[in-house]
């Protein structure tokens, strides 16, 4: 064992002094010979016969000091360096080959890499915490529900009774507060959990001590835990933070703890971003509690599986079922599923599409470089000739043309890493605020491994079959070969026709893909939101404390704010709106007809009198809601066409009444659909009079959501929005404004992953498009040179400048056509997987299959129009001399 | 086989070196080499070139050492001894070979008796 150890080191030190060691061989070996020579003359041989008896004892010098060498040293290695040294040396001789490669598959690896690192961030990387596969999410879905819900807190309280395929189990919800510390204020994203969320994540507090039952008894203790960030933010990293007072909303809490960081915010479509700080979710069981807006995660026992779990949640669902009785609930159908899975879900799908697209643009650019390969291997097969006839193997010039190979791919993926952190930072600063887990996103150790793995499979991928086609012929065939004519090329000729032919189908794939979702993107920026955007600004507005505890207060603080910024210059009206704003998520509500709950969800909002003016929205019918709609009158309501066709099927909504809130609202007007997501059909609106809403109904939507202040101005919004801040402040400057936006940009956030999508996808299909182009040049431009004999024969028998070019563009139009052939019967089998993502055009969509056919056969065209010009300018005395 | 000589087997040409240069001390490479012709009786097929192989990895394993002297005549050569691994090495070597070579030797009896030509 020692000894193989010794041997080993040996073996590598000898490679480092290989030239002493080569020196002492020789001395060593002449005086052996010497030697030998020296007793042969004392045996009485003449001088010379001595020698040459000495010389044939010894036998092969040359092979005696190999087998000494390989003995002594590492044979592979050196041969590999050997094989290096030498594609170096052969690299460096053909530069102009050797960038185009490079840049080429730098393009193609680099393009890999920075998606490869999206999709590993958001889809694959595991969650920071302890043995995260057992995180699962579990979800409530009803088919007469709208997809997968949240639970209620008697919900939860009941599965944390029934949590047998869980170790730990814990609900949580989303909270916005105004923390106050000393006299500052500040808005923070609060999460109200059960008392073993961080059991559930695996994780311990990094001071302090975690919740405990206690903490979520009855109404719940007024504790929470801070955030890392928060701790270091606002507290200044203050080691004896605990037990100290802050203020939530005005109300005074105790801080118990300090999370560690790194804790991976949940996806939460209305306040995305990191968690500031936890409280115990029995604070909101009278509130939020009493709606389906509890998130339950639970964490496997050790031994148990997912699928065990699925299995066990049958019967907890029987028993679910029959706990809650009412509507939803006796369909609902309880689920769990790998809450990684469940963060990514909603992006996963086109991410793959994406990568998959990206891995298209690399086997293009892998053809290309086969191409030059081939090309090279056909001027280079003199020198495979030679090798072969001193006594190199197939084996080692496939080897060392596959060293060649893997060589130029692994020097572009060094450069395609230095364009993948380029392609990345725009890729990130395009990628939508809805993209999950995105901050922590960079080229880390799996994205080097990935290029480097890329790298190698390429390097293989393109260099295999180009060695094995130089190293196939014969040895004599090659060396006759004097000038290397055309006919020498027919057979490369083929493959690299095959080759164009697929980098062209290959191309218009993604071509065709990329004009379905520029369609789509089109055709979503064109739908009617059912409002006018143009010109108007909103604000969010978060008040909080004592002083708002009633809806005459909060209406009398909005009526200033409007009348204050109504008097701004270039104002023209000002509302506002609570419970979700158009194009973004909002709250739904159920509400009932003659006491009869209705079977839909409804995006109820409050709002002041101007809504629908400052808005843009079109009233349809009756009346719309004025300041005479006030806490006196009696409750009157406006609601959108679908609501009405919902409500009220057949007849006219106008006077008819609904229930909600423990009130009877009378139907007012009819105002036009609003959408909430563009691609969508609109969900049925319902808009109530601020002033006259319950206040708890106020309290409970203003947990999730903003109100909004909305301004419909004369010129460019965005300059108004400081003196409209400002007359906010000015009434009370305790009250927390969050983000200014312009409705233009909060469409644009509206189509945000759309553009992503699209916009990346049109990269790579205009990178295949380049690579493809350069790829039929390339084929063409060769066979051009091959033939330029033939032309030169031709034209000397009297053909036509015509006719050459026809010659030259028929057989690239030829492999063009075959291309776009085989490239739309797989864009019709591939384009499917983009459906989910369509929105106005199908997948299968004739026009951009033909649009996409007619740009490829263009860049064809022009692709080949460039050597066939050059073959009309062969001058048939100079190519017949050319013998 | 005839009169023909021994193809050497893996290995043994590194159990002769080293039996050679424990029976006979210091040995430069020629030396070694004229050793074991002459002891096999000429029996043994040796390219001569082919024992410096053998004495670079007996060398790496720690089992023979080498330095540069002056032979009988006065010329410079390489000079190979065993080390104490080395001999450690080869009591187990012959051992190994000696079993071996037994238990061949009962094999070709058992042959005989079995009256194959």
């Amino acid at each position: 064992m020692i000894d193989q150890i010794r041997e080993t080191i040996s073996r590598c030190l000898s490679l480092f002094r290989r030239d002493s060691l080569d020196r002492e061989l020789d001395d060593e070996l002449a005086s052996h010979v010497e030697l030998a020579v020296e007793e042969n003359l004392r045996r009485g041989l003449s001088p010379e016969e001595a020698r040459r008896q000495a010389l044939v004892r010894f036998g092969g010098v040359q092979q005696a000091k190999e087998r000494q060498r390989e003995a002594r040293g590492m044979p592979r290695l050196e041969t590999l360096l050997q094989d290096l040294r030498y594609a170096l040396r052969v690299l460096r001789r053909s530069p102009g080959f050797a960038v185009v490669a490079i840049i080429t598959l730098a393009l193609g690896i680099g393009a890999n890499t920075a998606v490869f690192s999206i999709v590993y961030g958001v889809v694959f990387r595991p969650l920071p915490y302890p043995q995260p596969q057992r995180i699962v999410e579990l979800t409530e879905s009803s088919p007469r529900g709208s997809g997968e819900q949240d639970v209620t807190y008697s919900e939860l309280q009941f599965l944390e009774q029934h949590n047998s395929p869980f170790q730990f189990l814990a609900g949580y919800t989303v909270q916005g507060y105004n923390l106050g510390v000393g006299n500052s204020t500040e808005r923070v994203k609060g999460q109200p959990v059960s008392t073993d969320y961080f059991h559930v994540l695996g994780i311990t507090p990094l001071l302090g001590r975690d919740f405990v039952t206690e903490d979520n008894i009855g109404k719940g203790a007024r504790v929470a835990i801070l955030s890392y960030e928060t701790w270091q933010r606002q507290m200044g990293s203050d080691r004896d933070i605990i037990g100290r007072t802050i203020t939530l909303d005005g109300e005074p809490f105790t801080v118990i703890g300090v999370m560690p960081t790194g804790i991976e915010p949940e996806i939460d479509p209305i306040a995305p971003g990191d968690t500031d700080l936890w409280t115990p979710l029995a604070l909101v069981r009278d509130t939020a509690g009493t709606g389906e807006n509890i998130e339950v995660l639970g964490r496997l026992r050790p031994a148990a599986s997912l699928v065990q779990a699925r299995a066990q949640m049958g019967s907890i669902t029987a028993e679910f079922r029959k706990a809650f009785p009412d509507e939803l609930s006796t369909t609902a159908v309880l689920s769990v599923d790998s809450y990684r899975t469940m963060l990514s879900s909603d992006v996963r799908n086109i991410l793959l599409v994406l990568f998959g697209a990206v891995g298209f643009v690399l086997l293009i650019a892998c053809a290309n470089v086969a191409n030059l390969l081939l090309g090279r291997a056909t001027a280079r097969s003199r020198e495979f000739a030679v090798r072969a006839a001193i006594g190199a193997s197939r084996t080692r010039l496939v080897r060392q043309l596959l060293t060649e190979s893997v060589l130029l791919s692994i020097v572009a993926a060094l450069l395609a890493l230095l364009l993948a952190r380029i392609g990345m930072k725009s890729l990130l600063a395009l990628s939508p605020s809805d993209l999950p887990r995105v901050n922590d996103i960079h080229l880390d150790a799996s994205a080097f491994v990935f290029t480097l793995a890329v790298a190698i499979i390429t390097g293989i991928l393109f260099g295999l079959i180009p060695a094995f086609r130089a190293s196939s012929k014969e040895i004599s065939e090659k060396l006759s070969e004097a000038t290397g004519r055309a006919s020498s090329g027919s057979k490369h000729g083929r493959f690299r026709s095959a080759l164009v032919v697929s980098e062209v189908a290959l191309c218009l794939v993604l071509l065709t893909g990329a004009a379905l979702l520029i369609e789509t993107f089109w055709h979503v920026l064109n739908t009617d939101p059912g409002f006018n955007p143009t010109h108007v600004l909103s604000l969010e507005v978060y008040r909080s404390g004592a002083r708002y505890n009633s809806t005459a207060a909060v209406s009398r603080y909005y009526d200033q704010a409007v009348q204050r910024v109504e008097a701004l210059p270039g104002v023209q009206s000002a509302s506002v709106i609570t419970a979700g704003l158009p194009l973004r998520r909002g709250a739904n509500f159920g509400l009932s007809v003659a006491g009869k709950q209705i079977p839909h969800t409804f995006g109820i909002r409050m709002i002041t009198s101007d809504y629908f003016r400052a808005m843009g929205v079109p009233l349809m019918l009756g009346r719309s809601l004025t300041a005479a709609d006030g806490e006196k009158s009696p409750p009157a309501a406006v609601i959108s066409q679908q609501a009405a066709r919902l409500l009220f099927p057949g007849q006219n909504a106008i006077g008819q009444r609904f229930q909600f809130a423990q009130l009877d609202w009378q139907v007012v007007g009819v105002v036009g659909d609003v959408k909430s997501y563009l691609d969508k059909p609109a969900d049925p609106g319902v808009y109530i009079p601020l002033a006259q809403t319950p206040y708890p109904v106020l309290k409970l939507v203003a947990v999730w959501f903003p109100e909004y202040l909305v301004v419909r101005t004369s010129a460019d919004p965005q300059a108004l929005s400081h003196s409209v801040e400002q007359q906010l402040q000015a009434i009370d400057p305790s009250i927390g404004l969050g983000h200014v936006r312009t409705m233009e940009q909060v469409r644009s956030a509206a189509v945000a992953m759309r553009q992503f999508n699209m916009t990346l996808l049109s990269v790579f299909a205009a990178l295949a498009l380049i690579l493809a182009a350069i790829g039929i040049y390339g084929v063409i431009a060769y066979g051009v040179t091959q033939r330029t004999h033939e032309i030169g024969v031709r034209m000397a028998l009297g053909a036509e400048r015509r006719d050459i070019m026809r010659l030259v563009l028929g057989q690239g139009m030829a492999l063009g056509f075959l291309g776009i052939g085989i490239g739309i019967a797989g864009a019709l089998a591939l384009t499917r997987f983009l459906q989910g993502y369509l929105y106005g055009v199908q997948a299968t969509d004739p026009r951009a299959l033909i649009a996409t056919a007619v740009l490829l056969g263009v860049v064809a065209l022009l692709a080949c129009g460039i050597p066939a010009r050059r073959a009309t300018k062969v001058d048939p005395m100079v190519a017949l001399r050319h013998e | 086989m005839g009169g023909s000589k021994l193809d050497l087997l893996q290995g043994t040409l590194d159990l002769m070196v080293l039996q050679t240069l424990a029976a006979m001390g210091s040995l430069h490479g020629y030396g070694i080499a004229r050793r074991i012709e002459q002891v096999s009786g000429d029996q043994v097929l040796l390219n001569q070139g082919t024992i410096y192989a053998s004495l670079v990895r007996l060398q790496q394993r720690g089992w023979i050492s080498a330095a540069w002297g002056v032979s009988d005549n006065n010329r410079k050569a390489k000079f190979y001894a065993i080390t104490r691994q080395g001999r450690k090495q080869l009591v187990e070597d012959a051992t190994h070979w000696q079993k071996l070579s037994e238990v061949m030797g009962r094999m070709f009896a058992m042959e005989q008796k079995g009256g194959k030509p």
